[in-house]
């Protein structure tokens, strides 16, 4: 089930109430109660790949129990790469199968050579990308002698399976989530009102502000050919706030869902476009999935260790693969290659690590250099989606084509004007909220510093009935589920 | 836990009151407001048109007005909005009535039948809109449970089923912004429907005959404006046929069992394929390949019962461009006239 939707409304409190009323006082039945309920939320899709999830919990809970007893590092390399299959081979057949294939295909076509195969109707099961990822840190962090592996059978499937991130993240590390689950957990009142607030600040992010972007961003990328250099431009911007509004709303609900349950997940999204160069900006997007590749892919490659073709080869390798991770087309390993263009220069003049603290500190306003900054990434970075959202890479091609032709001075086409403005006036707000609140771990974090009650429940009130007058309630699926 | 569970219950209840208050008495749809059908039927019946309905439950509207006939039509059309245009004129020197509801499906036609049955008036003839979505059971299509009584009982079942779907729309947010939309002409009382004597009017005008005659606006859209609304269409999921994975066996076996029970009963049947306009009709072709699968199967059914067919899906067979059409899935008057005409 969605977080957006009716029946996690009604799951949630059902779940909650259980949790803490009725399976309080045993922690193994908290565990238990958290794996079932995830099932049941997972399987609210499609439960027959619950196997996948199930299937890879044993398998990981095994080569981490031989782990422990082995000492001997052949055997242990052998353990760490069954999981890495086991994982990987799923993620691989349902994700990329399809992908390769045609690749494979259209390649031998260029040397003269006709392959007949015939590609599989392959249903993408939601979250493998993500569960899979969770679990391999668990056996590699054992492996590397980092964690220690888990007696408890309950509390590793709860680890994997842990509902309010298990379809689209944070990608929570073993070494974080897993100890939470050996713990008793006492509701904590401050944790649980600050998990509300993260739940309907994300619920913004989402219906209000990704889902009316994507109305104006579905419209103008599946008819850009008829469109002008301007509405293009208008269509990427949306997009921009779309992909945004959309999985940082997701992460914010997700931690805040946790909070209720008195688990503290990672902050996955730290106000990304207001960074001054693109190091930062990666550094504040999707921070789980950014922080795993760092050191899962590129520390043991050798990170920025090595010579200036050492840092290159790593900075593209971990790109390209977050590029593919995201999807099984070549969109996306463009997306990848173009951040690992522009990342490039910061890494081989050392200063990438420049803009490590928030923008503008204790100041109102941003300097006119971290302004002019925070633009050009901004830009670079609105570019770059163009990619991430084009259907194909002649479709990216196109619509920058489009975009760089002398349209861009005609005016907008927009179906829905008023909406649009109303869209656009929403976006402002949004940004604004985002910078006042860009020291926190998300955006309205410090509205429990607010001394008076009354002005603290207005507040809430305002943003939920915004929510109710402005959000769009068609079934919109989150995005980040196809990844 | 307890304060937590007290301001929690206290904030999430005054939003649901709020929300259900709007819902339930600004009423845009007249989904809870039981007088609405009656008034449209009785101004119908009494032999005026009506005007200013936008928002109502069109089976509802249609059990009244069975309810209220005294003589069997002669001639009935059952479908969906694709085929409500379609009016007396076409069937000169016979009674008609058309029975077209907004997303029908077969539990649609089979119920329809079922509360003419039950007043004992049996047609001579029944134009059926065959569209491709009857077929597909991932259609999403549940307004027949309005009228799910009557389909139950010809199925020889009894229901008691619960208003699930009234209760969701009490709970519904997009329900609730409708509401918010329709509150100016809710308060300047501009919902109640009117008698007129034209038959084209500023809103939705429905006939003595059943049929529909749409708003201005969207009868006098200009080519670049249905355009437009054909490129919309075309950015969505195609109406009805997103999941449309295969042709229900179930579904055909359930439409020709009803198809030959009513021949059997000596009404004679033909069916009105309304076409897509022709972007609409390629993206069909590439994307949903089980429409061109339904007409071939509805073209063999046809020629087998010798079951007359107007129109067809695709727009090429009857030599249709954009002008014929009011958005994405919609003939106009000229495409429906064009259609009975040939």
């Amino acid at each position: 089930m969605s977080f957006n939707s009716l029946d996690f409304a009604i799951f949630l409190p059902i779940v909650f109430l259980i949790y803490w009323f009725v399976a309080q006082k045993n922690l193994k039945l908290q565990n238990a109660l958290i794996v079932l309920a995830s099932y049941v939320f997972y399987g609210w899709w499609d439960w027959r790949f619950l196997s996948l999830i199930i299937f890879s919990t044993i398998a990981d809970f095994l080569v981490g129990q031989y782990l422990r007893t082995e000492e001997k590092q052949s055997k242990r390399k052998v353990l760490l790469w069954t999981s890495i299959l086991v994982n990987l081979g799923f993620l691989g057949f349902f994700k990329y199968y399809n992908f390769f294939l045609e690749n494979f295909i259209d390649a031998f076509s260029l040397f003269g050579m006709q392959i007949n195969a015939n590609s599989l109707k392959i249903i993408l099961p939601v979250g493998i990308s993500f569960y899979t990822f969770q679990t391999l840190s668990y056996t590699i962090d054992v492996y590397k002698k980092k964690l220690e592996p888990t007696k408890d059978f309950i509390a590793f499937s709860a680890f994997v399976c842990f509902f309010p991130q298990l379809v689209a993240g944070p990608i929570e590390r073993a070494t974080n989530l897993l100890p939470q689950f050996y713990k008793k957990r006492n509701f904590e009142y401050h944790k649980a009102v600050d998990g509300m607030r993260q739940i309907l600040w994300g619920l913004f992010k989402k219906v209000v502000i990704a889902d009316n972007c994507a109305e104006f961003a579905n419209q103008i990328f599946n008819n850009s050919g008829d469109m002008n250099g301007s509405t293009l431009v208008i269509g990427a911007i949306f997009f921009t706030f779309q992909i945004y509004g959309d999985f940082s709303g997701y992460s914010d609900i997700a931690i805040g869902t946790s909070r209720l349950f008195g688990f503290d997940l990672k902050q996955n999204f730290a106000t990304p476009y207001f960074s001054r160069d693109i190091a930062e900006f990666w550094r504040c997007w999707h921070i789980s999935l950014s922080t795993w590749f760092r050191d899962y892919l590129y520390i043991p490659l050798g990170g920025s260790r090595g010579g200036t073709r050492m840092k290159i080869r790593n900075t593209f390798a971990i790109f390209l693969v977050s590029g593919f991770w995201h999807g099984a087309n070549w969109t996306f390993i463009i997306w990848g290659a173009l951040n690992a263009i522009y990342f490039l220069p910061l890494l081989l003049t050392n200063n990438n690590r420049k803009n490590l603290g928030v923008v503008a500190e204790g100041k109102l306003l941003p300097s006119l250099k971290e302004l002019f900054s925070m633009l050009t990434t901004f830009v670079s970075t609105v570019f770059a989606w163009i990619f991430f959202r084009a259907e194909n890479l002649s479709h990216a091609f196109r619509y920058i084509e489009g975009i760089f032709s002398l349209s861009i001075l005609e005016m907008p086409l927009l179906n829905n004007r008023l909406n649009a403005f109303i869209t656009l006036c929403l976006i402002l707000f949004f940004l604004m909220i985002d910078w006042v609140g860009r020291n926190n771990k998300f955006a309205i974090e410090n509205v429990k510093k607010i001394r008076f009650l009354t002005l603290r429940y207005i507040i809430y009130l305002t943003i939920a009935l915004i929510i109710m007058f402005f959000g769009n309630f068609e079934k919109n699926e989150f995005l980040y589920f196809q990844f | 836990m307890k304060k937590f569970l007290i301001k929690s219950f206290l904030i999430s209840t005054s939003l649901i009151v709020l929300l259900i208050s709007v819902n339930y008495f600004i009423d845009p749809a007249k989904i809870y407001d039981s007088d609405y059908e009656k008034k449209i039927s009785n101004i119908l019946i009494n032999g005026n048109f009506v005007t200013n309905i936008d928002n109502y439950d069109e089976r509802i509207l249609q059990k009244e007005l069975i309810h209220l006939m005294k003589s069997s039509p002669e001639v009935l059309v059952f479908g969906s909005s694709r085929t409500m245009l379609i009016n007396s004129s076409f069937f000169p020197k016979q009674t008609f009535f058309n029975n077209s509801v907004s997303g029908a499906s077969l539990e649609d036609f089979i119920a329809l039948f079922e509360i003419y049955k039950e007043n004992n008036l049996l047609p001579k003839k029944i134009v059926i809109g065959v569209d491709p979505w009857l077929f597909n059971e991932n259609n999403r299509q549940v307004r027949w449970k309005s009228i799910e009584y009557y389909y139950m009982k010809n199925k020889g079942l009894t229901t008691h089923s619960f208003p699930f779907q009234k209760i969701r729309q009490l709970v519904s947010l997009s329900y609730f912004q409708s509401a918010v939309d329709y509150l100016p002409e809710y308060f300047l009382n501009k919902t109640e429907p009117k008698i007129t004597n034209r038959t084209h009017n500023l809103k939705n005008t429905k006939l003595t005959d059943g049929s529909l005659v749409y708003n201005s606006n969207y009868r006098n859209a200009s080519l670049n404006i249905v355009n437009s609304k054909i490129n919309r269409f075309m950015d969505d999921k195609i109406y009805s046929i997103e999941n449309f994975s295969s042709i229900s066996d179930e579904i055909w076996f359930e439409f020709i069992m009803f198809v030959n029970s009513l021949m059997n009963s000596n009404i004679s049947i033909e069916f009105f394929m309304s076409p897509y306009p022709p972007k609409v009709y390629d993206k069909i072709s590439n994307e949903y390949p089980n429409v061109l699968k339904t007409e071939r199967l509805i073209l063999k059914y046809a020629k087998k019962n010798n079951i007359k067919i107007y129109g067809s899906f695709n727009p090429e067979n009857l030599e249709f461009d954009n002008s014929y059409f009011y958005d994405g899935m919609h003939c106009n008057e000229k495409g429906i006239k064009q259609i009975l005409n040939n």
